[in-house]
């Protein structure tokens, strides 16, 4: 090789060496730009692309009743969008669409219309309708999961339980005002995904998953339900503009049932105007009538201004008060104050108020928890309105004691029957019993609380018994009577205000009922309200024959005893014949017994049998060579031949078996 | 001998990063399966409380089994 094509050789080596190192160079240089300065940037966009983020929204808590029973639950339901751009011919899809759906098609074409990437064709789809859009088969088109909250008991009780939005938000009643224990923590979980989307590995949640706790209610499904059909009754009966039952127990202040109407499905509350979603037994308030006189009675007593005995003038019906004549609905002349009270006097119910003065009776209507709220655990409550004596002129003073010139709450009359109920205290209601977790034990515990003491148990016992003469025959309230329970109480007709005469009006009344059962040891307190019943607008007429269904109905439902009195207990002949009865029952028990009675085999003759099971009956047999034929199971009840038959060779023995008892 | 320890080393690598994936695959499989089976649970208490709801049973109880609430005489009280 020539010394000259040697160098060449060199020289290209040096040029291949000279580009491999720029080359190299370039390399490195390109690396240290993607791993030194873009390193950072490149690999989160790198993880970006291979990591992802599952957000799992909260399922809101449940709502149970006191029994356990579900009253509000959300469960995954599907919701449908579509992607608009990827959708081709939208007016072929939105017909379609609309048809599976039952949409306008209109609205459907106007979303696959829109600007955006993404919009929602129908959210909460039924199963149905999904498989009908699955079947359409169109591009653009998919599902997701979210949250829907269903009321299993649909009317009963929506006004205390409220509904939640469509975004898992409390709006209405118990639902809002414990939406921060229902609502829970959406979580956020971070994963690893392969080239097909599927996910590998989930890291711990990012944010701690807080779950929903469930609440359970002092509600009583059964109970509500009940209240709520009798009332939606009284109401279509009487044609009432609105109606309100409330079950409260006396000694705790829990509230078994709150019914109101106009009702509404909280399943579909959207269909439904904001004035039917009131919960009235608390918002409304209205002025009590004559229910006033029982608080009027209870202070009295407590002062011991007067007695259930004493005798007061009611005027021949006529009392005039400076310009004002006060009339009653029917000319009494002198009467006892408990016949004041059960003939519902507002004279009588004047002279008492006099006795008592107006500064103690107001006061005792303080006491009575008027004029301000009862404290329960739901949103919206009204104090009602108690104005101080000093503000009231003379006619004003004695119109309170028949429960003019004052407006309550329906749920603030029900505490303060209650009080009267349990012996004086005045309690906090509630509806909350315990907040639980999802393994249902209690972060949170009510319990009943006495807001104070209003009048002593010896007063309390005297009202009763004269609450008691209201749903007396003769009283103004029979029809609230319960068979065989005792019953006391008190009704009211409230005279409402025209708001344009600012007058009373002699048309529009307010028909109330309140009272418990039974008298001598109340179980339950049920207050009825109904308000401007159309015809017969008395309490006694309207309101009480929904105390008497609804009381009789949950006396049953709780078991408690029938209180036997002289009165309601059973006359003597039927307890005659109902001893001759039991002594009937007796005595065939002891025949019977006297029948079944073991008598002793004789011997060399067949044995006695009856009673015996199969395997004594074949031991028997057996020892003394008998043939045996069985017929059914259990003891013996007849045998062929009879016991004492003598034995014979080879005898056959038939014997018949029935279950025992 | 120092050749066929790297090699091992390798292979167990490889199969335990093959093994964990499967574990992932079906832990995530898993999981969503329970998610699933709980919400069937909850369709199936709200299907359960619908068809108790106090309306529907006593709407049957009266129409196809004739039964009504019985009469303040008709109960019996036991001491």
């Amino acid at each position: 090789m020539r010394i000259k094509d040697k160098k060449w050789i060199r020289i290209r080596i040096y040029i291949t060496g000279i580009c491999f190192f720029f080359v190299f160079c370039l390399i490195f240089l390109r690396a240290y730009q993607l791993q030194i300065l873009k390193g950072s940037e490149l690999s989160s966009l790198a993880k970006r692309g291979y990591t992802g983020k599952l957000i799992l929204t909260s399922q809101r808590g449940t709502i149970f009743d006191r029994n356990g029973k579900e009253l509000a639950l959300s469960i995954e339901v599907d919701s449908l969008y579509c992607y608009p751009k990827k959708v081709k011919n939208k007016k072929t899809a939105a017909t379609r669409l609309a048809r599976a759906l039952n949409l306008d098609k209109r609205d459907v074409l106007k979303k696959l219309h829109n600007s955006r990437s993404f919009s929602w064709i129908k959210r909460k789809v039924t199963p149905e309708e999904i498989n009908r859009v699955r079947e359409l088969n169109i591009t653009g088109i998919d599902f997701t999961k979210e949250n829907r909250r269903y009321y299993p008991c649909m009317e009963t009780g929506a006004h205390v339980i409220g509904f939640a939005s469509q975004d898992n938000k409390g709006l209405e009643g118990i639902e809002l005002k414990y939406n921060r224990y229902l609502e829970g923590q959406e979580a956020r979980f971070s994963r690893i995904h392969d080239a097909l989307g599927r996910p590998l590995i989930f890291d711990g949640p990012r944010i701690e998953k807080q779950d929903p706790f469930n609440l359970i209610l002092t509600l009583d499904k059964d109970i509500s339900y009940k209240a709520q059909k009798a009332l939606r009754k009284a109401v279509r009966r009487s044609r009432a503009r609105s109606g309100v039952c409330i079950v409260m127990r006396p000694q705790t202040g829990e509230i078994l049932a709150m019914a109101v109407v106009p009702e509404f499905n909280p399943n579909i509350f959207w269909k439904y105007q904001p004035y039917e979603w009131r919960n009235r037994a608390i918002t409304d308030c209205f002025e009590p009538g004559s229910t006033q006189k029982a608080f009027l009675l209870a202070g009295a007593l407590e002062e011991g201004v007067i007695s259930p005995e004493t005798v007061l003038n009611c005027e021949k019906g006529e009392y005039a008060i400076g310009s004002f004549i006060i009339h009653d609905s029917r000319p009494f002349g002198m009467l006892k104050v408990s016949e004041i009270i059960k003939f519902s006097s507002n004279i009588g119910a004047i002279k008492i108020g006099q006795r008592l003065g107006a500064e103690h009776f107001n006061y005792y209507l303080e006491r009575f928890g008027f004029g301000e709220k009862t404290g329960i655990d739901f949103p919206g409550e009204r104090k009602g309105i108690l104005r101080p004596i000093r503000n009231m002129s003379l006619i004003g003073q004695n119109t309170l004691c028949f429960g003019q010139g004052i407006s309550v709450s329906p749920l603030q009359l029900a505490m303060a029957f209650g009080a009267i109920a349990n012996g004086g205290h005045l309690m906090r209601p509630y509806i909350v019993k315990s907040i639980v977790d999802q393994r249902g034990e209690a972060i949170r515990n009510f319990y009943p609380s006495i807001r104070r003491d209003v009048i002593s148990s010896e007063t309390a016992k005297k009202v009763r018994g004269v609450l008691e003469g209201v749903v007396r025959q003769d009283g103004t309230a029979p029809k609230a009577a319960i068979k065989k329970y005792s019953v006391a109480g008190k009704t009211g007709t409230a005279q409402k205000v025209d708001p344009i005469k600012k007058i009373y009006s002699n048309k529009k009344f307010v028909a109330i009922f309140g009272g418990f059962t039974p008298s001598d040891s109340p179980a339950l307190v049920i207050l009825v309200a109904l308000d401007e019943p159309k015809g017969i607008p008395y309490g006694g007429v309207v309101a009480a024959p929904v105390f008497r269904d609804v009381g009789y109905w949950t006396l049953n439902h709780l078991n408690v005893v029938p209180s036997f009195r002289p009165a309601t207990s059973l006359s003597a002949s039927k307890a005659r014949t109902l001893r001759t009865s039991q002594q009937d029952v007796s005595h065939s028990i002891e025949r019977k017994e006297k029948m079944i009675a073991p008598r002793p085999d004789l011997p060399g003759s067949i044995p006695n049998l009856i009673g015996l099971g199969v395997r004594d009956v074949l031991k028997k047999a057996q020892q003394l060579g008998l043939r045996v034929v069985v017929k059914g199971s259990g003891i013996v009840v007849e045998q062929v031949p009879e016991p004492g038959t003598p034995l014979k060779k080879d005898r056959l023995l038939t014997v018949t078996f029935r279950p025992s008892a | 001998m120092m050749l066929f320890l790297f090699l091992l080393v390798g292979i167990s690598h490889v199969w335990v990063n093959s093994k964990r994936t499967q574990i992932g695959y079906s832990l995530s499989h898993m999981k969503k399966e329970i998610g699933q089976i709980r919400e069937y649970n909850r369709k199936l208490k709200l299907e359960i409380a619908s068809l108790k709801s106090p309306e529907r049973l006593e709407n049957k109880a009266g129409e196809e089994f004739g039964l009504r609430y019985p009469l303040p005489q008709q109960i019996v009280f036991l001491p």
